[in-house]
């Protein structure tokens, strides 16, 4: 069997695999497991739909920008939750060993590990694009902090957010520049 | 050359997957030791703050000190253990809450998974009835005769500096929303177990700095900023200007400190300087005007919010008395309330005890449609959506819907208001009355089952902006449901710490969505006397059309 027919034959059980795999490394994974209400269970929900998405991509041989949502969608959690960088991003290798394993199962594996370096080299892809979505977490999440601290107490002191107060600069602004246009 | 490291991975890879994982290892919960870390903890109050509460509440902050969290030694006093253990009998005795809640939960696990934080992290230790077996554990240990004998099997222990940290890191990350309290069978109220831990850590000195300062702030000067009165008044009256710039009327009824005004309307002071609580406040203006309401804005008892809730009953009863003490001061007939939460607790549940029966005051009765709000008769002061779901009610209001067709709006319940007081139905009435496009986020994240925006009670400090976007989660998952199928642009509350939080949750998990009080699309579409052609809303962002006026209740209905 090549892989392609292999990943498409067993596509339910691997997904769960790497499903569970992921929710593994959550302190308590068995809630998140369970629940099916997405709303009640958002990172169980997320992770499993954001999963199936990238499957699919990846089986269907469809572009790899197409990741980048799926992908987001899971990152965007793993990047704020109490985890290192990598272990943040590591769901994405996860499934090269589940789909090892599932081929190395195969009576005759010759035909998939043909097709596997493909595979894997399309998910090396993916995890350097997990990298950057990582990275603009991070970076999305200090702008919002340094946000906040100019939208508070400063305000207070320089004005800046205060509409009015602005409002009033500008026309003191333009009033000097009408005073010096004249002059001149 | 082979890599034999390499090879040894791949197979390492094939036969065991979880090696990548990274999973974490499961021991006992009493046994998972904490580790504080960057991100994970709020800063300790500074030294000169806890010396300033300190004089005003002696005893109650602990020795004023500066101290490090993720250090071991955080300088506590030598009979710490001693001064938890009888604060905690003091209580015992005091609040029989306290005491039922210690002995009756029978730990079933409604509660477990309904917790924001629970959700967004995994974190057994962020379950409501683990978090609260923290401190019950070492009410079982001391106070009941089976822990004191048998210890751990009977689920007791004793206290040590572990359990000190474990408080320090979960209490903290609850924000006493009550949605676990929702759930439980018996109606423990998981917040007050949260009020008693954080009134027990004070005690020996634990405290954050984004809960103290502010609450020093409200003591002195009567905002937690520490506004003076000049600066007060100077903000909210720079607001007139730009309501005159965008409706054209100059607002002629903003007093300070009027003494015989009939109402006395407390805001939450961020409502006249942060962004976007300022357009909130215009849109309270703006109600007043239109009806000619008699009020004036108390420039001491210039802060709804009630830091001191967060802290100690002592406190929160102290900051909370200004209120009656300005109403007093003031002459007026009864209290009116802005879009704040916490406040709304305190008010709702605490004031009357504390600072109660408030006997110059008279049961709030609208001096435009004659309502007598029956609901406020003990504490004497209303919500401004009851009001102003009031005045729609009676046709009081001249409205033009279509003025907010640029907002696709939801509604987020603010914890405090609606678990808090119960009030579920008056800002969705305005919000059918005031937009066109409404629409409610799926029925288990909403109303009695709202979720907190996960910064609440003292959480919404930067140097947790991780824990804050974990505890926010389950808010911003349902928020997100609504912009894919609805379009929603607007997330509305009606609370001074969701119209800050929010804006930083959204600004993470769903940059298209705005945040807003519900009293700024009350204020857009107020066709005010004398105006001029409306074109921008209060934030000065143009209109979806020029406003031909609509009549009221011939909106789609959200779903």
């Amino acid at each position: 069997m090549d892989l392609q027919s292999l990943l498409s034959s067993k596509k339910k059980a691997i997904l769960q695999k790497w499903t569970d795999a992921v929710l593994d490394t959550y302190e308590s994974p068995g809630f998140f497991k369970k629940q099916k209400d997405r709303f009640a269970n958002p990172i169980g929900a997320t992770i499993s739909d954001g999963l199936q998405e990238l499957y699919d991509i990846l089986l269907e041989n469809r572009e790899l920008d197409e990741a980048a949502a799926p992908l987001e969608s899971i990152i965007k959690m793993r990047a704020v939750q109490d985890f290192t960088p990598s272990r943040a991003v590591s769901f994405v290798y996860q499934l090269k060993g589940i789909v090892r394993q599932e081929a190395a199962g195969e009576k005759n594996s010759e035909g998939s590990r043909a097709g596997l370096a493909v595979f894997e080299a399309r998910l090396d892809r993916v995890a350097l694009m997990a990298f950057d979505l990582y990275m603009e977490c991070r970076e999305r999440l200090h702008r919002i902090r340094v946000n906040e601290v100019l939208s508070g107490r400063s305000a207070l002191t320089d004005g800046t957010k205060c509409v009015s107060a602005r409002l009033k600069r500008e026309q003191a602004e333009a009033a000097d520049n009408n005073q010096s246009n004249r002059l001149t | 050359m082979a890599d034999t490291k390499v090879e040894q991975m791949s197979v390492d890879v094939v036969r065991d997957p979880s090696m990548m994982t990274g999973a974490i290892p499961r021991k006992d919960w009493m046994d998972m030791p904490v580790t504080f870390k960057p991100g994970n903890y709020c800063y300790p109050a500074k030294k000169s703050i806890v010396e300033y509460l300190d004089k005003g509440l002696p005893g109650l902050f602990g020795v004023p000190r500066e101290w490090q969290v993720e250090s071991d030694d955080w300088q506590l006093p030598e009979n710490w253990v001693e001064i938890i253990l009888q604060g905690m009998r003091e209580r015992l005795d005091k609040f029989r809450s306290f005491k039922v809640f210690m002995d009756i939960c029978v730990r079933c696990g409604a509660c477990a998974d309904k917790c924001h934080f629970f959700l967004g992290t995994g974190d057994p230790k962020n379950m409501p009835v683990l978090r609260a077996e923290l401190l019950r554990s070492i009410y079982r240990g001391n106070f009941t005769k089976a822990g004191r004998i048998l210890g751990s099997i009977a689920g007791g222990r004793p206290m040590t500096f572990e359990v000190l940290k474990e408080w320090f890191m979960y209490f903290y990350q609850c924000t006493e929303c009550r949605r676990c309290s929702v759930f439980c069978p018996y109606g423990i109220d998981t917040a007050e177990i949260t009020m008693m831990a954080r009134e027990l850590l004070h005690l020996v000195g634990v405290g954050t700095n984004w809960i103290l300062e502010p609450a020093a702030n409200s003591n002195r000067t009567g905002n937690h900023l520490g506004l003076q009165p000049h600066t007060f008044k100077q903000n909210a009256e720079f607001l007139l200007d730009d309501i005159e710039e965008v409706t054209g009327v100059k607002l002629q009824n903003l007093t300070f400190n009027r003494k015989g005004a009939e109402v006395l309307f407390v805001i939450p002071s961020a409502d006249v300087f942060a962004d976007p609580g300022i357009f909130t406040f215009m849109g309270y203006l703006l109600i007043f005007e239109h009806v000619g309401l008699d009020y004036t804005i108390s420039t001491y008892s210039s802060e709804g919010g009630n830091f001191g809730s967060f802290t100690n009953n002592e406190l929160m009863k102290k900051l909370n008395g200004k209120m009656y003490a300005e109403a007093k001061r003031l002459g007026v007939k009864w209290i009116l309330g802005g879009e704040c939460g916490h406040m709304w607790r305190v008010v709702h549940q605490y004031m009357e005890t504390m600072n109660g029966p408030p006997d110059n005051l008279e049961v709030p009765k609208s001096p435009i449609t004659g309502t007598v709000f029956e609901n406020a008769a003990a504490a004497k002061m209303v919500h401004i959506s009851e009001f102003t779901a009031d005045l729609i009610k009676h046709d009081k209001l001249k409205i033009d819907k279509s003025r907010n067709d640029h907002r696709v709006v939801t509604f987020h319940d603010s914890c405090n208001p609606s678990r808090g007081m119960g009030m579920l139905e008056e800002p969705r009435y305005i919000l059918q009355n005031v937009c066109n496009k409404f629409y409610e986020m799926p029925e288990n994240t909403i109303r009695e089952q709202t979720f907190c925006c996960g910064s609440g009670t003292g959480l919404n400090t930067g140097e947790i902006m991780d824990l804050r976007m974990r505890g926010g989660l389950p808010r911003a998952n349902a928020v997100k449901h609504v912009e894919e199928k609805h379009g929603v642009n607007m997330l509305s509350c009606i609370c001074a710490i969701d119209r800050a939080t929010l804006l930083a949750l959204m600004e993470y998990w769903n940059p298209n969505v705005g945040v807003c009080g519900i009293s700024e699309l009350v204020g857009n579409a107020l066709i005010m006397e004398g105006e001029k052609v409306r074109d921008q809303d209060l934030r000065f962002e143009e209109l979806a059309g020029a406003g031909q006026g609509e009549e009221p209740g011939t909106n789609e209905e959200g779903e």
